[in-house]
């Protein structure tokens, strides 16, 4: 969403318990997994291995995540929320991983930039909870959290060394098709 | 009896021929503006019904909705009877406006007697070229000898006394009818058909009707459609979906009350379309479904019947044909949707096409038709015709009838394997899913798809479910249903009719008709039109050196039909006419006579 | 509907079948294919107690994509399908869906219909203003300007459909529009629509990023709705007529119509009774 658009009623409220942001960080975590996985398995379908094999990678890293978040969650009695009750509703927070701004053509490069984006957005996430938040709990394992986020930015700022733009950009000399 | 004797006889032998006790009498009721036709031979069918005699009634209308001239045409008989005779015996017309419009439908010949009223005016001479006698019976004038009498009621009582129907069972008919309107009302009527019953013992003499056995077999008065409708519910249709159209529109509101006391649910939809699309989703969920409409509209759900073919979900498609093409002759009967029935999918598309042979075989074989459909798991189109329709037949009670299993169900299996909806089967039937069992979650499609229901362009799939989709049907054993076969008395012989819906009853009296005076013949009414028998049919027509195909369509798409499909007797022949006017039994006759040597 | 507490709860991709979507990557189409798992999750209803329907499009492909009970019908045909499976079969959730073109130039008839009757079902129409899979004609709701297709390359010239003014005049009892670009709310929105009885729509503006590639800019355009829903037709008709398409995120018009179901199916007689009626 724009960041003009006119504000709905479900403002941030600061979140209040270790598991209430255990909850939040699950549900980043697993969306995003899923969502690279979603990702891959579109650039599978339309033949771009060098990104299908990004996201999968990418989707794995978020596998990992989700199981360390989860050994946080052991013994813990976590809030059950709607997907729009999270802090974030309204698409400003990690969850609008842009799904409209992928290609068929999508560049390694373009796809690290992707996941990149979506990481700078957890930590920005995590340190504005950080902010927030009054116990101390909470603070701790919110800036725990980003300080974690912040070092997936590094490695993805490494990556994308190794993923130089792509020349070509997204231009296929062939017209699409029609199907039905 | 045999009709051809009388040819040429001259008046007075016609008045003593007439006077004879017939195995049937025919007679039609015309008039116009309000004169109470429709009325009146309503009352007269219930009245021979309830005095023991089996009936055939059928209507003409002019365009208008009230008011129009009218006629009822209406034939009784000892047994069983599923026409209109050659001739009517009887035409009574209550005045003489527009009567004309009828002449072609209303056959006389010089034994038939016309009977009008002259302070009215004379016969129009359309009526007239055949030789009928004529008699003049003052309807008006009677009528006002009893307060608020009516002519109709006069003609009904003059009929009575001239066929020989008891008055009893009039008196019955008249005051149950009339019963809403008042003891006054009942009386005026009874007083007008009392007033005709006496006067008419100075006309001359019709052909007049046996009495009836003395404890005549449980029978029923019913239309085609009702008849359908009956048949539908028989099988386990619960679901309809319907648009109006005429001659179908009765199937639907018979239908709409009666699945209500049963449990079931009738909506009416906006278009055919809708119609189609709400009977496959009904059918989909698990429910038989059904709908009834007339040849456009069956032209509008082609091709979502392809679609129940393609996703393999049972629906029944009840076509009473009209006179066609496009919006044709909306009143009147033809059998010419044939073709569009069996060959108006697009693609490949193996379905179900049935056609009754007789109003009473319309229950029978519209629950045959949900069976089928529900076994297959595809559509079935039943083709009647408005003939059949709108007819009201008194006839023997159909016997109940049960058929096999109907929809054969998936079960999970439990092994963790995704269920293939489409799974190839030696007969072709895939066990069928209903949404809400646990497991079983599939997607029906109308795009070509492999076992498991996922779309699929390859060639393999393709070939697969084609063969499947139509060796499912082929490999069907039908049984005996698949046609009525009638064997004249003196034995098959070497002809063979063949023939289909409405146009059995003609062929059916030409028969018995052709075997009184020695003939020997076959006839062979098919009620699976598609898929083709030809196996069974080589069966029927073995020993047979001639075939006559007997249909009401202009082109003669049921005699191009079997030569596509059947391999048939070297000499053939096709007598086919268009609608609107019934095939006669003395056309057919005609026919074998030709033949005979 | 919702699930008691004891009960496991499904997860979101519990829903998603092992098909693979064909859709283009950057189509909105994904948005509301995840929205729907979010919402069957939110329902509580198990995969099978569900059921999507579609005509013919790139949207329609959505039911083989899921783990429920799915039908792919012809074009223009999903809400009549869904209305016969849903009053055959009252205890099960429908849902339809479909693209511009499916649901409102050849559906238009049944859509108007659909609306009227106001049977218990949730129509999902994915808008992108174009004909996305026969390669690129313009839609009922695509503008009158736009000169991107062969077909009609000086544009279509004429009005474009309203949905939502249709969906109102015609009686439906729930509308709302939303935007592929915040799935979550999608979610929401569809939780609601689905709980809400009677006909629900929602439109929801997916861009088709192949043939109206400018759509991307629908993200910066959306804004969330000013006002909460109203139960008042004329108040909802007076915001539609300043509405210019874009406001998003709430809904629009609950009403309180009550659905078309037929009297629950009371026997009342025998078939054999019915043979009574013919009787001489």
């Amino acid at each position: 969403m724009s960041p003009n658009k006119v504000a709905g009623k479900g403002r941030p409220r600061a979140i209040r318990s270790v598991p209430d942001l255990l909850a939040h960080a699950l549900a980043i975590e697993r969306d995003a997994e899923e969502r690279y996985g979603e990702l891959a398995d579109q650039m599978a379908t339309h033949n771009n291995t060098a990104a299908e094999d990004l996201f999968r990678r990418l989707a794995q890293i978020e596998g990992r995540h989700v199981t360390q978040i989860q050994q946080l969650c052991v013994g813990v009695e976590l809030p059950q929320r709607a997907p729009w009750e999270f802090l974030w509703q309204g698409g400003e927070g990690p969850e609008a991983m842009d799904l409209a701004s992928v290609h068929y053509l999508l560049s390694p490069h373009e796809a690290v930039q992707l996941a990149l984006g979506h990481e700078a957005r957890a930590e920005e996430f995590y340190r504005g909870v950080a902010g927030r938040a009054r116990p101390a709990a909470v603070r701790q394992l919110a800036l725990q959290l980003a300080d974690e986020e912040a070092e997936h930015v590094r490695w993805l700022q490494d990556w994308l060394q190794h993923y130089p733009p792509q020349a070509t950009g997204h231009d296929d000399p062939d017209p699409p098709m029609e199907q039905g | 009896m045999g009709i051809d004797d009388l040819a040429g006889v001259g008046a007075s032998s016609a008045d003593a021929q007439a006077a004879q006790a017939g195995a049937s009498v025919s007679l039609v009721i015309a008039g116009s503006g309000g004169a109470g036709v429709v009325t009146a031979g309503a009352l007269l069918l219930e009245a021979a019904a309830a005095a023991g005699w089996f009936a055939w009634m059928t209507r003409s209308s002019g365009p208008q909705i009230r008011g129009g001239e009218a006629a009822a045409m209406l034939r009784f008989a000892t047994a069983p009877i599923h026409c209109h005779d050659d001739c009517f015996d009887l035409l009574m017309a209550i005045d003489w406006d527009n009567i004309e419009r009828f002449a072609a439908e209303i056959a006389l010949d010089s034994r038939s007697l016309v009977i009008g009223d002259q302070d009215l005016g004379q016969a129009h001479e359309s009526l007239l070229h055949s030789g009928p006698r004529q008699a003049s019976l003052p309807l008006k004038r009677l009528a006002a000898t009893v307060a608020d009498g009516r002519p109709n009621m006069v003609a009904l009582g003059a009929i009575a006394q001239l066929i020989g129907l008891p008055p009893p069972a009039m008196r019955q008919a008249v005051q149950t009818h009339l019963a809403r309107k008042g003891q006054a009302a009942i009386d005026a009527s009874l007083g007008a058909f009392q007033a005709g019953f006496d006067h008419a013992a100075d006309l001359p003499p019709v052909r007049r009707l046996a009495q009836p056995q003395a404890a005549p077999s449980a029978r029923w008065s019913i239309t085609g459609n009702e008849a359908t409708g009956l048949g539908a519910i028989r099988g386990g249709v619960r679901f309809v979906a319907g648009y109006p159209i005429t001659p179908a529109t009765e199937v639907l509101e018979w239908m709409a009350p009666s699945l209500a006391k049963v449990g079931g649910v009738l909506v009416q939809a906006e278009d055919e379309l809708a119609s189609i699309n709400q009977i496959i989703g009904a059918s989909y969920g698990g429910t038989p479904a059904l709908t009834a409409t007339s040849g456009p509209g069956l032209s509008l759900m082609m091709e979502s019947l392809g679609l129940a073919v393609a996703a393999e979900v049972p629906v029944v498609v009840v076509n009473v044909m009209r006179g066609g093409p496009s919006t044709g002759i909306p009143t009147k009967s033809e059998q010419a949707d044939l073709n569009l029935a069996v060959y108006g999918l697009h693609g490949d598309a193996p379905h179900l096409v049935l056609a009754p042979v007789s109003v009473p075989d319309c229950v029978r074989t519209a629950q045959w038709a949900v069976h089928l459909a529900e076994a297959l798991q595809t559509p079935a189109i039943v083709l009647t015709d408005q003939a059949m329709g709108q007819s009201r037949a008194v006839i023997a009670r159909p016997e109940a009838a049960t058929d096999g299993a109907g929809r054969e169900l998936a079960r999970q299996t439990g092994d963790g394997q995704r269920y293939q909806r489409y799974a190839v089967t030696a007969s072709g039937i895939s066990p069928m899913a209903i949404p809400g069992t646990p497991g079983l979650a599939y997607t029906a499609d109308g795009l070509e798809h492999n076992e498991a229901g996922t779309p699929s362009s390859r060639a393999t799939d393709h070939q697969i479910q084609l063969d499947k989709r139509s060796r499912k049907l082929a490999a069907f054993d039908f049984g005996k249903q698949w046609a009525e076969i009638f064997d004249a008395q003196a034995g098959p012989g070497d002809i063979v009719i063949i023939t289909w819906g409405s146009s059995t009853g003609p062929a059916r009296e030409a028969l018995e008709r052709y075997s009184a005076k020695g003939g020997a013949a076959r006839l062979v009414s098919l009620r699976l039109i598609a898929p083709a028998q030809p196996g069974p049919m080589a069966q029927v027509l073995g020993g047979a050196r001639r075939a006559l195909v007997v249909e009401q369509s202009h082109s003669g798409q049921f005699y191009r039909m079997l030569r596509a499909f059947y391999d048939l007797p070297r000499e053939l022949r096709a007598l086919h006419q268009a609608g609107p006017l019934p095939i006669r039994p003395g056309q057919i006759l005609d026919q074998l006579d030709a033949w005979r040597n | 509907m919702d699930a008691p507490a004891e009960r496991k709860k499904l997860a979101a991709r519990d829903f998603k079948s092992s098909i693979k979507p064909i859709w283009c990557p950057g189509c909105g189409d994904y948005a509301v294919l995840n929205a729907l798992t979010k919402a069957f999750v939110e329902l509580g209803r198990a995969p099978e107690q569900i059921a999507v329907v579609s005509g013919i499009g790139c949207s329609s492909r959505i039911p083989a994509y899921l783990s429920a009970y799915g039908f792919h019908g012809v074009h223009g045909r999903a809400l009549p399908i869904a209305t016969g499976l849903k009053l055959a079969r009252p205890e099960l959730t429908v849902v339809v869906t479909g693209g511009d073109g499916d649901g409102f130039s050849i559906g238009g008839n049944h859509f108007l219909h659909a609306c009227r009757r106001n049977v218990d079902l949730t129509y999902i129409v994915m808008d992108n203003q174009v004909y996305g899979m026969t390669k690129g004609q313009a839609s009922p709701t695509t503008a009158p300007d736009w000169e991107g297709s062969k077909l009609t390359p000086e544009g279509t010239g004429i009005n474009p459909f309203q949905p939502l003014v249709i969906a109102l005049a015609s009686g439906a009892n729930f509308i709302a529009r939303v935007s592929s670009s915040d799935p979550v709310n999608i979610a929401q929105i569809i939780v609601e629509a689905v709980r809400h009885p009677g006909f629900s729509l929602v439109q929801v503006l997916s861009p088709c990023i192949t043939f109206r590639p400018e759509q991307q800019e629908w993200r910066d355009q959306v804004r969330t709705a000013s006002v909460d829903f109203t139960g008042d037709a004329a108040r909802a008709a007076r915001r539609l007529m300043t509405d210019d398409g874009f406001n998003v995120g709430k809904v629009l018009f609950k009403g309180n119509r009550r659905p078309f179901a037929p009297d629950a199916a009371s026997e009342s007689c025998s078939v054999t009774e019915l043979d009574r009626e013919f009787e001489v």
